[in-house]
């Protein structure tokens, strides 16, 4: 206790990273070009992760995440909190990721093998895909986010604007229907 | 009896641990321990859970991703449009002030001409002498309150 009261003022708002993320906010809205791109440096990995993971390819992922920033920036009046800014951006590029989803149903295209980073076998990863690639975006999304980017609960509920019950029943709809067309998919092989 | 038992078994097993009581985690454990069939629909789900988690791509985009966002966002002026809100602010403001003089002004002015002190009406009440016993010299008294 005495020794957080020794800790100049200064010092205990530079540890604060809501705080330090409102001022970034702050001075954006001012028009600086450098708090901006700090805002970005800091949340792009986990946006490109995201959408990378949702939509199953880095290039669109990339494109998802510079349209959900630049979205974030022009809406920026309707952020009430300025310590939020990063779950309004998730909460963009998550709501972008399903349009792009639901377009790509609108019109399926052949699924194309793509270049596969380390980590897991390629025709795991691929059959992945293809099964993602049958569920609803919204189901899809759910899982995702639960996952492979392992949020809990109520992040996901927060990232897609959904209740949490909402969540909890869409997971397990979700997990049932995955099983299903994975148990399809190996009685196919044999 | 046993569907039932079975589909709450499923339904816990997709709650997050957290949020389960001890008395369901117990159950959890216990009917996997004696029903086949859930125990391996419980086998399947974390397979597949760590199926997912394994397939997980971990991309974080090129180096110039920062560069390429700036130079969307300065395109798009919305570094522009977001200043662009506080000389409109000001302007607006400044002319919501002076309407607001103005018509302060013009109300506790009236443009009707004022009366004069010299000119404020008096009312001369004619009251008959003989409405008062004494002559007049006590004050009238209410109507509600005589008799």
């Amino acid at each position: 206790m005495e020794h957080r009261a020794s800790i100049p003022l200064t010092q205990t708002d530079a540890l604060d990273p809501k705080a330090e993320e409102a001022q970034l906010v702050f001075r954006t809205r001012q028009g600086d070009q450098n708090a901006l791109r700090e805002l970005v440096t800091r949340h792009r990995i986990r946006l490109i992760r995201t959408a990378a993971n949702v939509l199953r390819d880095p290039t669109e992922a990339e494109d998802v995440a510079q349209e959900a920033f630049l979205k974030a920036f022009r809406e920026l009046y309707r952020l009430r909190d300025d310590r939020a800014f990063s779950s309004f951006v998730y909460r963009i590029c998550v709501r972008l990721c399903v349009d792009r989803l639901r377009l790509k149903r609108a019109e399926p295209s052949p699924i194309e093998p793509r270049e596969q980073s380390p980590g897991g076998s390629i025709e795991t990863r691929m059959l992945v895909e293809r099964l993602l690639n049958q569920l609803p975006p919204d189901l899809r999304l759910t899982l995702v986010l639960r996952e492979m980017e392992q949020l809990s609960y109520e992040e996901v509920a927060e990232a897609m604007g959904v209740p949490v019950g909402t969540v909890r029943s869409r997971l397990h709809t979700a997990r049932e229907r995955f099983r299903t067309l994975w148990t399809l998919a190996h009685q196919g092989e044999e | 009896m046993t569907e039932r038992v079975c589909d709450r078994f499923r339904n816990l097993a997709h709650a997050d641990e957290a949020d389960l009581s001890r008395e369901e985690l117990a159950f959890l454990r216990s009917h996997a321990g004696e029903c086949g069939d859930c125990r391996r629909y419980l086998t399947d789900m974390s397979l597949l859970s760590d199926v997912l988690r394994s397939s997980a791509l971990d991309h974080r985009g090129d180096h110039d991703f920062a560069d390429r966002v700036e130079e969307s966002v300065v395109s798009a002026r919305v570094l522009d449009e977001l200043n662009a809100w506080r000389p409109a602010m000001i302007a607006a403001l400044t002319t919501a002030a002076a309407i607001l003089t103005v018509l302060h002004v013009l109300t506790s002015n009236p443009a009707t001409p004022s009366l004069k002190p010299t000119e404020t009406p008096t009312a001369e009440v004619n009251v008959p002498l003989d409405l008062f016993e004494d002559g007049g010299s006590s004050a009238p008294t209410h109507p509600g309150e005589q008799g």
